[in-house]
């Protein structure tokens, strides 16, 4: 099961999944969260890291005196889950209804809805 | 075991003083002295209460001998007055009837040294019960420790699971960051974790290697924040948990004595208020206002769980909070005289702690009884009682005393009631010709008092392995083995007679003593024994078990080890001899006139009062079995003319180390003496004439050592010149001697036709010689060269009177028979 994780870890796990490389390394890490404007101590980066770590999102390979981290949750993987966690919660299960919701709200615009209707006819035709 | 918790026991009495002193010097002290100083002093006390550490001379060392003979005495007395007795040696914890709870007032100071008659009364009432439970004091005290300690561990794991079940981890990362920026001013280098948790009532620490702040809850204002945090990183900083957990093992261990209890009482509060110092001193002390409203804030919501494993309870909570804040509010920088004041006290309390020492072994050693004991209540004591006659102790197969004699020599009387044992053995002859021994059967047990008695007799005794041994012995020879894992102590008098103490383990964990007060006569030690004056002292490992023996009179004694015996001039032979049936004989009985029965007569008396006639009837025998000691004892107490057979007798027979026992018994002027030396001269027998030379006095070896030098004779010179301390003079005469007789020797080679160019070429008729060899005719005194690049091989030849009559060469079997005695080292002079 993937569990929770606080804003400041996704942050961290976006700088992990945004670098192409296999592994990351923690000053690219820390790099990453300045970039964004979120400096942190290296202490509490180490913190966050190791709380990422028990939840199982990510997992370190010490090589020396430099930690190697290496996502165990994709990006993918976690958006599912959210949002299956999200539909759960608010739509209890139905996409119908987050889908209306979303044009009542007029937050599709009418391409977007076009484009969703034509994956959706291709899903049909798959199965 | 029981050992290990008396020096418990007294460990906790000398920490419990150390407890009231200090607890006294915080009544005083409290505010002007330094409160890190408050909190870690209380480690002297923990290290004193924990490690039986102390120094050569310790203040109550003695207090506690005294104490521990006092009940001992006591318990001793009981039990010859009464039935066996359990005497509360180790009291308070015994109180029978399992009533182990340690009750106010007795774990105490005086907790060790309950009163005999207290324990009298109690003893009455639970005899069985009560040994079986003195027995096993220290398994009761251990258990109950192991108890506390484990439940200690289990209470402490379901607070820590307790606390991170409702765990959440603080997701504000400033929080975080804030943490991690105060961690690094502090000092701290780990990454600390930060979480929340409604559950705990005021901020905690825990985790040893991944140390987390627990809050009850994430949403402080960031002042009151950085103040906790930096409270509770102190507290890791300092790694007061594991200070917490030494004490708390301290108590563990300690858990009769409610002082120890008290002092960790003492140690967490001061652990908080020396905390809060330390935060303070950092912060300065203008913040000490807010400080104290964050603590108060953060103690309002306390009591949801009693989070302390130590438990303090609510009420104490407040109490403690009030003088916390107290504290706080008076916190000032120390002054420099309060500074010096810390060192003295510091000093004080390390000493104090140091000096007050423990009940240890070295204080059993410096006990002025020597019978310091193991642990023999509950034991048979056992009384041997010889007198005239020869006993020789063996194993009994049951619980049974018995004995196997000739019923018309002994009379034997066993007496075997309850636990007091006893045996006297006397012969029914005034005069005992009879040579047979009598077999006595001790049960194969743990005695507790052992008394060993032997007048005019033989007794073999190797069967106690453990037991308090004192031992009278008068005129008597004695074999006393301590077995393989001897526990106890000896305390053994041989007054006139012979006396061996063999330790088959090598004198283990033991103190051994030896004291000469006798006059003639020798002790025969091991060679690591310290020697002092008269005392010669040994200890090895813990020392616990003490032996003391002590020569009086005329005779010898050996103290031996296993293997190690050192017998200088002695064979090993007559070491630990085994029983021999027929080799005792009641030879003391004429001694032993019965207007004087104990003194031992010394040897003028024993010369002219006639008794030798019976000694030579003996001697004898002595001889013949090659007994050195009796014979040594007897030899003395022949007259004149026995002495000069003897030691003809002996000469004859070449036997040297009868031979020096003997001269040395004799008299340094006696006519014997110079007698005998005329005649061992004589014969050139230098190891003979060596004991002999021992004995003379400086004036008569000065005499001999003339008439060698006139007769050339340069072994004996050599010799006396060693005994008389004159070696380099011997030297310097040898050299110019030896530059002599070389000359003379070269003229007399160069006659025949030999030419010496140096000491190590020869030329014989013109070739260079290989091997040389000059054998003087009585064979004790020979040259021997060999010169490699020599071509032959070359004798001299001489006649009856030792003068050159050829030179011959060597034939092939005469230089292999001598080349194969050089390759033989044996052979070798």
């Amino acid at each position: 099961m993937v569990q929770q994780i606080s804003d400041a870890e996704l942050e961290i796990m976006k700088i992990v999944w945004g670098n192409p490389e296999e592994v990351t390394l923690f000053h690219h890490i820390m790099d990453g969260l300045a970039a964004r404007g979120r400096q942190c101590q290296k202490n509490t980066l180490i913190v966050l890291l190791s709380r990422l770590m028990n939840k199982g999102f990510l997992s370190a390979k010490k090589i020396g005196r430099r930690n190697e981290y290496t996502a165990l949750v994709s990006e993918t993987e976690y958006q599912t889950v959210q949002t299956k966690n999200f539909l759960d919660k608010i739509y209890e299960g139905s996409a119908k209804g987050l889908v209306s919701n979303l044009i009542m709200g007029d937050v599709l615009t009418d391409e977007e809805y076009e484009e969703l209707k034509r994956l959706l006819e291709k899903g049909k035709e798959k199965q | 075991m029981n050992a290990v918790l008396k020096i418990f026991l007294s460990m906790s009495f000398s920490g419990s003083l150390l407890i009231l002193a200090l607890l006294l010097v915080k009544r005083i002290l409290k505010d002007k002295i330094s409160r890190q100083w408050q909190y870690y002093i209380w480690l002297v006390v923990v290290l004193r209460l924990l490690f039986p550490f102390e120094p050569e001379v310790s203040l109550l060392g003695k207090t506690y001998q005294a104490v521990d003979q006092a009940i001992i005495q006591a318990i001793t007395q009981t039990i010859t007055q009464t039935a066996p007795l359990p005497p509360q040696q180790q009291s308070p914890l015994t109180t029978p009837g399992g009533n182990l709870a340690p009750a106010a007032g007795t774990g105490q100071s005086n907790g060790n040294m309950n009163s005999p008659t207290e324990d009298l009364a109690t003893a009455h009432l639970f005899q069985e019960n009560g040994t079986l439970l003195t027995d096993h004091v220290w398994l009761i005290w251990l258990v109950v420790a192991l108890v506390l300690l484990v439940r200690k561990a289990t209470v402490y794991q379901s607070f820590t699971r307790y606390i991170k079940a409702g765990l959440t981890p603080v997701s504000d990362i400033g929080m975080i960051d804030l943490l991690s920026i105060t961690a690094k001013q502090a000092g701290i280098k780990r990454p600390v974790e930060l979480c929340a948790n409604p559950l705990v009532s005021s901020p905690l620490l825990i985790g040893f290697f991944h140390p987390c702040i627990v809050l009850p809850d994430a949403d402080i204002p960031e002042k009151a924040f950085r103040y906790i945090v930096l409270h509770e990183l102190t507290h890791y900083k300092r790694q007061d948990m594991f200070y917490k957990w030494l004490v708390q093992i301290t108590v563990c261990l300690h858990w009769f004595n409610p002082l120890v209890h008290l002092m960790s009482r003492e140690i967490t509060r001061a652990c908080e208020f020396s905390c809060d110092e330390a935060v303070l001193a950092k912060m300065g002390s203008a913040n000490a206002q807010d400080y104290g409203k964050t603590l108060l804030d953060a103690m309002a919501a306390v009591g949801r769980y009693k989070e302390n494993p130590g438990a303090v309870t609510l009420s104490e909570n407040k109490q403690l909070l009030k003088e916390r804040l107290g504290a706080i509010m008076k916190f000032k920088e120390q002054s420099k005289a309060v500074k010096m004041l810390t060192v003295v006290l510091t000093l004080c309390m390390a000493l104090g702690a140091s000096f007050v020492g423990i009940y240890t072994r070295g204080n059993a050693q410096a006990a002025s009884t020597p019978n310091t004991p193991p642990y023999i209540t509950g034991r048979p004591s056992l009384s041997l009682d010889v007198s005239g006659a020869a006993v020789n102790v063996l194993a009994a197969e049951n619980d049974t005393i018995s004995a196997e004699y000739n019923r018309d020599v002994y009379t034997v009387n066993i007496s075997q009631q309850n636990r007091d044992w006893k045996v006297s053995i006397s012969c029914k002859t005034s005069t005992n010709t009879n040579d047979e021994t009598i077999r006595l059967y001790l049960p194969n047990v743990d005695y507790g008092d052992v008394k060993l008695k032997a007048d005019n007799g033989y007794l073999t005794c190797g069967l106690i392995r453990s037991g308090n041994i004192v031992g009278n012995f008068n005129m008597a020879s004695v074999f006393l083995t301590l077995p393989e894992g001897f526990s106890g102590s000896v305390n053994a008098i041989a007054s006139s007679g012979y006396f061996q103490l063999v330790s088959r383990d090598d004198f283990k964990n033991t103190t051994t003593t030896i004291t000469d007060n006798g006059d003639w006569g020798e002790i025969y030690k091991p060679k690591n024994f310290e020697e002092n004056g008269n005392t010669s002292t040994f200890t090895d490992g813990t020392g616990a078990n003490t032996i003391r023996v002590t020569r009086k009179g005329s005779g010898v004694m050996g103290i031996y080890t296993s293997d190690a015996f050192d017998l200088s001039n002695y064979p090993d032979e007559w070491q630990g001899k085994p029983w021999e049936d027929d080799w005792w004989q009641n030879t003391w009985q004429e001694d032993d006139t019965p207007d004087a029965p104990s003194t031992a007569p010394d040897r003028q008396s024993a010369k002219t009062n006639g008794a030798s006639s019976d000694i030579s009837s003996n001697i004898g025998q002595y001889y013949q079995d090659g007994s050195l000691p009796l014979f040594q004892i007897a030899f003395p107490r022949l007259d004149r003319e026995e002495q000069l057979a003897w030691l003809e007798k002996i000469y004859a027979d070449g036997d040297i180390a009868f031979f020096s026992v003997a001269v040395r018994g004799l008299d340094t002027d006696s006519p014997v003496l110079t007698s005998f030396a005329e005649k061992v001269y004589e014969n050139a027998d230098i190891a003979f004439f060596s004991a002999l030379a021992d004995c003379m006095d400086e004036m008569e070896r000065e005499l001999w050592l003339d008439r060698a030098v006139e007769d050339g004779n340069w072994a004996f010179q050599s010799m006396l010149f060693d005994k008389l301390d004159m070696k380099d003079e011997f030297d310097q005469l040898e050299a110019k001697q030896e530059r002599e007789w070389a000359m003379v020797q070269m003229a007399e080679y160069e006659k025949a036709g030999v030419t010496m160019v140096d000491e190590k070429t020869y030329y014989y008729q013109g070739q260079l010689v290989n091997i040389f060899l000059d054998i003087r005719k009585e064979g004790s005194f020979y040259t021997l060269n060999m010169n490699p690049a020599g071509m032959v091989n070359i004798k001299i030849i001489r006649d009856a009177n030792n003068n050159i009559t050829g030179v011959a060469y060597m034939t092939g079997a005469e230089v292999a028979e001598l080349l194969g005695d050089m390759d033989d080292p044996d052979d070798k002079r």
